[in-house]
């Protein structure tokens, strides 16, 4: 088998799933919010995919394709969030949508 | 005859119907035509099966049949079942025959009453009922029978339901019928428990014949001592609650709310006599129990003087005569609880024609004078209402037992029986014949009173009367009654013949009367005790005698037991209605309330305020959310790895 | 089939009466009362296809869900629960009929929720794997709790949370028992399971059925629910709903779990005969219609449990023809109080009265329901409570004095109630303009009084038809014949 070991692709996955859970945690645009939630499935989608080669069969990849699925649909409706609070003039920033304290 | 015997029974229920679905598509004449039609196709068939009866030979006179299953259980079967055998057909004819007369007269004595139709439908309903409870070959259709003639009474007597008397007299009724109902049912249970079965044959003609006599299968299978006692009390219980005997009588004088009719046919002639009825049918039972029997004797002998007593004092017309029905169904109690069956119900059968000959007469009375019934505002009406005049002194001498009239044949065979019961058969011959002494003094007492003399202002003021006093209608059954409370007696004659003791005689054997020279004491004596009360009656109140407003005032105390007929209503009021309503609100406002319907408040209060507090945590920042779930993630995977 | 039919014919009828954009609410409600009909002629047809003489389950159908937990929809009538089947059926399409001609709003889904309801109380009678009676057990909550939380009176928030939190807290309970019961036996399906000794199984069942029948003392949401839901609700709560719980002791807690039911017999008997009296006594003194009737539920529903309790012939019998009874008079009263409190606007006893002057029907019909519901003798309820309280005197006669005394009261409250509605003078809110019952009506609740009547002059219909005849014998067997 070719290519770097397992090992390069979980340190890489961890290093992209960290800037996105810092990017979560940190921004407060909504938007980069988003993105950064994308950067955390892929590193995980990563992840998936180098256990799969490493145990060389297809369950890892069918997981992947999986999480993309669940990830379009979560984008779709985020976005979709995004837009609709951005057309009632609010401004787009997490920590001022706090209407659904307790 | 069996054919005969269906007929009797659903004839009246098809009338119920008819009348009910037709509405006010037929007129309200045609639905009493149509009730009391129904009830002389009854009685015609009541004929029948007499006849047929009495084609047999006695010991083969006992029929039955069973059309369906009308409840089951696993083994248990209960069919509706009829019987046909002498005693049922000496009830049918007492049911139907006067049924049909009272029927009759109720088409002349209600007409022109707002809802008409539904009072002929109910009339109906309880012939019907009536003839359930005495045709039925299975105690839990005479049961069935039993709860359904107490339903047409309660029905009956709120009939004027706009009355508030009406409405709580009849409710009054109805409860103190369902607490004998309930004893009934739990002897019902006994039974069921012991025979496995509420078939009359197969409990009492155990042979599958007649006589029905103790043979010995009863015991075998449990049904002695204290069981055939608890049965025994239990079905006495159900007898004394609807012949108003003590201590379950107070609802009858109240019963007298009900239109006049119905006081006659239920609450007189038939369905008060069914603890009579009942007593003597299942007396096999009663055989195993003698201090059962004893009691039924002894409940019946405190009624006949103490209902005696109280009628001496009321002013109602109606209530008088029905204290005069209590104190007569004791003789019956009498009579049957000391085993005189067959007397017994000749005395039933006889009252029947004189009592509902009374409450005729009396409700023709009523009528005239517009609806009054005090009879303190009465006075001379038998100049102005001769022909009611006349059934009324038939109908007082036959209850007074003045020969030759019906009462007197029936009352001094029950004396005989009694003259020769033992000593607890003697002291309650004292008991009757005192009874018949005061029977005699309050029955010409209400005749003096209403009849004789001046008419009152009240009553020359209100006076209408029709031809024949009140309308053909309602004359011509007083007329048949009138009659038959003359030759009604004259089934059983002393030396002479013995008619009803030996019709009755295949299904309950009567005790044996005193002869000779006990029998001449008791009649003579029993006949000059009436004539002495007679004879009181028309110094007192004929002759205007100041005997008994000096006796009142002598003795108040005495005078006011009797006006609040010896504080039965007021004892129950208080140990029985008052502690059952006073429970009920109790239970309402100290359990119910607080423990049931306000803890549920309170929980749910409570899991407010928690909520409030733990929705705290919750704050709206989707960053502390996150920061949450990170650190979480955090802490699961330092511990997964510690502890791995 | 024919079972599954039973079920899945009213939900499809109620998804129909939902999706469909109707023109009017008259076609709406008019397309539900079509459905309930149909659903009765099914239920006709399936009746006389019936072998009663049989014992055993007839009508099945078998489905594999879970298989590895051994799930299985599995649906088949007894010939009991077909008589509870019928009873769901006629009630439900009397209470549609009732509440087109009310003309509640949104009537569409409203009657949809009804149809819902029917189709999954059919399913609780039918179901015969633990987890598939589960699941119809709450579809059958939830169309209730939205019917009294939306269209109930003005009180009826309190009273939805109210039920909501006894019936959830009961139901749960249930679930725990069921997984408990199906793990352990390694099979949900009711015929396979066996018996089992457990208590706290026994325990769980009891806690849901207890709180839905209700056994007296958890009865907390009753009158409140049954004063707010509207009237065809109430007739349906108190009706069939109750007589859910009552079928759940007969069909999973007697022959399932005999052991902990022969050793809790008596204290369950205990709160049973309080509940008697109790309910008897309130509804003496209750002053409402609703309360009157709410209360004599309570203590018909406590009755129908000592029959269960008894274990024997006479008792079984008994409670079921008392089932099929009792739920016929409820709904019959229930509906006759809704049109009075039309009428009147209240259903204050104290300003009712005198209702019987000039309008004979409504007259009539209260007082015939009302006198067989105090079972007076020779009526079908009477029938049920003698073999009940035969069936318990055999027990022990202290049990069967305890319901003597409740013949009695049943005999006070239900002649308070006639006399308070219908005779002495005219309530305050009772005017001249209050009609007798309309056609419509008249349609609704005939039928159902006539079924009294004829249940009256023939109770062997059911007690003859039932458990094969052997109540007490096919019980303990487990349904002898069930394959």
């Amino acid at each position: 088998m070719l290519g770097p070991g397992i090992a390069a692709y979980l340190i890489l996955s961890v290093v992209l799933f960290t800037t996105g859970a810092l990017g979560v945690l940190i921004r407060r645009s909504p938007l980069i919010v988003l993105l950064a939630l994308e950067i955390m499935l892929n590193a995980g989608n990563l992840a998936l995919l180098a256990f799969s080669r490493q145990a060389a069969n297809g369950d890892g990849q069918i997981f992947a394709l999986t999480v993309m699925v669940v990830a379009a649909a979560e984008a779709v409706v985020g976005l979709g969030l995004i837009v609709a609070i951005s057309r009632k003039h609010v401004d787009l920033d997490v920590d001022k949508l706090t209407t659904l304290r307790g | 005859m069996i054919a005969a015997a269906w007929i009797a029974l659903f004839a009246p229920a098809a009338a119920v119907v008819a009348i009910a679905v037709a509405g006010n598509r037929i007129s309200r004449f045609y639905a009493g035509v149509v009730a009391s039609g129904a009830t002389l196709v009854s009685f015609i068939c009541s004929v029948i099966a007499l006849v047929s009866l009495l084609g047999e030979h006695p010991d083969q006179r006992v029929h039955s049949s069973t059309l369906w299953t009308w409840l089951s259980a696993g083994n248990l079967e209960f069919g509706a079942t009829i019987l046909v055998d002498p005693l049922s057909v000496f009830m049918m004819l007492v049911v139907s025959g006067v049924g049909f007369l009272i029927l009759a007269y109720a088409i002349g004595y209600m007409r022109a009453d707002v809802e008409e139709r539904r009072y002929h439908a109910y009339k109906a309903l309880f012939v019907f009922s009536m003839l359930l409870l005495v045709q039925s070959g299975n105690l839990l259709l005479l049961l069935a029978g039993w709860g359904m003639v107490g339903l047409s009474s309660y029905l009956l007597i709120n009939f004027w339901h706009d009355r508030e008397t009406a409405v709580a007299a009849g409710k009054k009724a109805f409860v103190m019928n369902a607490f004998g109902d309930a004893t009934f049912v739990l002897a019902l249970f006994l039974l069921v428990q012991h025979m496995h079965t509420l078939d009359m044959r197969s409990i009492f003609f155990v042979s599958e014949r007649i006589p029905m006599t103790v043979d010995g299968v009863l015991e075998s299978r449990g049904v002695t001592g204290t069981v055939a006692v608890l049965i025994a009390l239990g079905l006495l219980g159900g007898a004394v609650a609807k012949s108003a005997q003590i201590p379950l009588h107070t609802w009858l004088p109240d019963a007298m709310e009900g239109p006049t009719p119905v006081s006659a046919l239920i609450h007189a002639a038939t369905m008060v006599t069914a603890g009579v009825y009942l007593i003597a049918r299942t007396h096999v039972l009663f055989e195993l129990a003698p201090a059962i029997q004893d009691l039924a004797a002894i409940l019946g002998g405190i009624t006949i003087v103490l209902a005696g007593l109280v009628a001496l004092v009321q002013t109602d017309i109606k209530r008088v005569i029905a204290y005069s029905t209590m104190s007569q169904i004791g003789y019956m109690f009498v009579a049957v609880g000391l085993g005189a069956y067959g007397a017994g119900l000749f005395h039933l059968l006889t009252h029947a024609f004189f009592k509902a000959l009374l409450f005729m007469a009396a409700g023709i009375v009523i009528h005239a004078l517009s609806d009054e019934q005090d009879i303190r505002r009465m006075g001379g009406l038998g100049r102005s209402l001769p022909f009611t005049y006349r059934a009324f002194i038939v109908g007082a001498l036959a209850l007074a037992a003045i020969p030759p009239f019906a009462g007197f044949f029936s009352k001094d065979s029950i004396l005989a029986s009694l003259a020769n019961a033992g000593t607890l058969g003697w002291i309650l011959w004292g008991g009757a014949a005192f009874g018949a002494f005061l029977t005699a003094l309050y029955t010409f007492r209400l005749l003096f009173i209403v009849f004789s003399g001046a008419p009152t202002p009240f009553a020359s003021e209100h006076l209408h009367v029709k031809r024949f006093d009140g309308g053909l209608a309602m004359a011509w059954p007083v007329a048949v009654l009138a009659v038959l409370s003359v030759v009604g007696g004259w089934l059983q004659v002393p030396w002479g013949w013995t008619a009803v003791d030996d019709w009755i005689h295949p299904v309950a054997e009567s005790a044996e009367e005193a002869t000779g020279v006990t029998f001449t004491f008791s009649l003579v004596a029993s006949s000059a005790l009436a004539l002495l009360g007679i004879y009181l009656a028309w110094r007192w109140y004929a002759q205007g005698s100041r005997f008994p407003e000096q006796a009142r005032r002598r003795w108040p105390r005495a005078a006011r037991a009797l006006e609040h007929k010896f504080y039965f209503d007021e004892v129950y009021d208080g140990v029985f209605y008052e502690p059952a309503h006073r429970a009920a609100l109790a239970t309402a406002r100290h359990v119910e309330q607080p423990l049931f319907l306000g803890s549920i408040g309170e929980l749910s209060r409570g899991v407010r305020s928690l909520s409030g507090r733990l929705a705290q945590v919750q704050t709206g920042f989707v960053r502390q959310y996150a920061f949450a779930l990170a650190a979480g993630v955090a802490v699961v995977v330092v511990v997964f790895l510690f502890v791995s | 089939m024919l079972t599954t039919a039973l079920i899945f014919l009213p939900i499809a009828g109620a998804f129909w009466v939902w999706i469909t954009p109707w023109r009017s609410a008259r076609a709406a409600s008019g397309s539900a009362l079509l459905v309930a009909l149909a659903e009765l002629a099914l239920w006709v047809g399936t009746a006389f296809n019936f072998d009663f003489g049989a014992t055993g389950l007839q009508e099945d159908a078998t489905q594999t869900w879970f298989s590895d937990l051994g799930v299985s929809y599995r649906v088949g009538l007894f010939d009991f629960s077909l008589w509870l089947v019928g009873l769901t059926i006629v009630v439900t399409a009397a209470a549609i009929a009732y509440g087109f001609w009310a003309g509640r709003e949104r009537l569409g889904v409203y009657l949809g929720l009804l149809l819902f309801l029917e189709g999954a109380t059919v399913g609780v009678f039918a179901a015969q794997d633990l987890l598939l009676f589960y699941v119809f057990w709450e579809a059958m909550m939830i169309p209730l709790y939205i019917l009294i939380g939306v269209w109930g009176g003005p009180g009826r928030l309190g009273a939805t949370i109210k039920f909501v939190i006894y019936t959830l807290a009961g139901s749960l309970l249930m679930l725990v028992a069921v997984i408990a019961f199906g793990l352990s036996a390694g099979t949900f399906d009711m015929a396979k399971v066996g018996e089992s000794g457990s208590v706290w199984i026994f325990l769980g069942f009891a806690a849901a059925f207890a709180v839905k029948a209700p056994l007296w003392p958890f009865h907390g949401w009753l009158p409140d629910t049954y004063r707010e839901s509207p009237p065809e609700v109430a007739a349906i709560l108190s009706g069939v709903i109750s007589k859910a719980a009552a079928y759940g002791f007969l069909r999973i807690a007697l022959p399932l779990l005999p052991a902990p039911v022969a050793d809790w017999r008596t204290p369950i008997l205990v709160l049973a005969s309080i509940g008697l009296v109790y309910g008897s006594l309130l509804a003496f003194r209750a002053p409402d219609i609703r309360g009157v009737i709410a209360y004599s539920s309570l203590a018909q529903m406590n009755l129908i449990v000592i029959g269960l309790f008894a274990v024997n012939d006479s008792g079984l019998a008994g409670a079921l023809l008392l089932m099929v009874t009792h739920g016929l008079i409820s709904t019959a009263l229930f509906l006759i109080a809704g049109t009075v409190e039309r009428r009147a606007a209240t259903g204050d006893l104290a300003l009712l009265g005198g209702i019987a002057r000039g309008r004979p029907v409504l007259a009539t019909l209260l007082i015939t329901t009302g006198v067989i519901a105090l079972a007076v003798p020779g009526s079908s309820a009477f029938a049920g409570e003698f073999l009940v309280l035969n069936g318990i005197f055999t027990r022990g006669w202290g049990w069967a004095v305890v319901g003597a005394v409740a013949i009695v009261l049943a005999a006070m409250y239900m002649l308070r109630l006639i006399s308070a509605v219908l005779h002495r003078d005219p309530g305050p809110a009772v005017t001249e303009s209050a009609l007798d019952l309309r056609p419509a009506e008249i349609g609704v609740i005939v039928p159902l009084v006539a079924v009294l009547l004829a249940l009256s002059l023939w109770p062997a219909a059911i007690t003859d038809h039932v458990f094969g005849g052997r109540p007490a014998s096919s019980v303990t067997s487990q349904f002898e014949g069930t394959p």
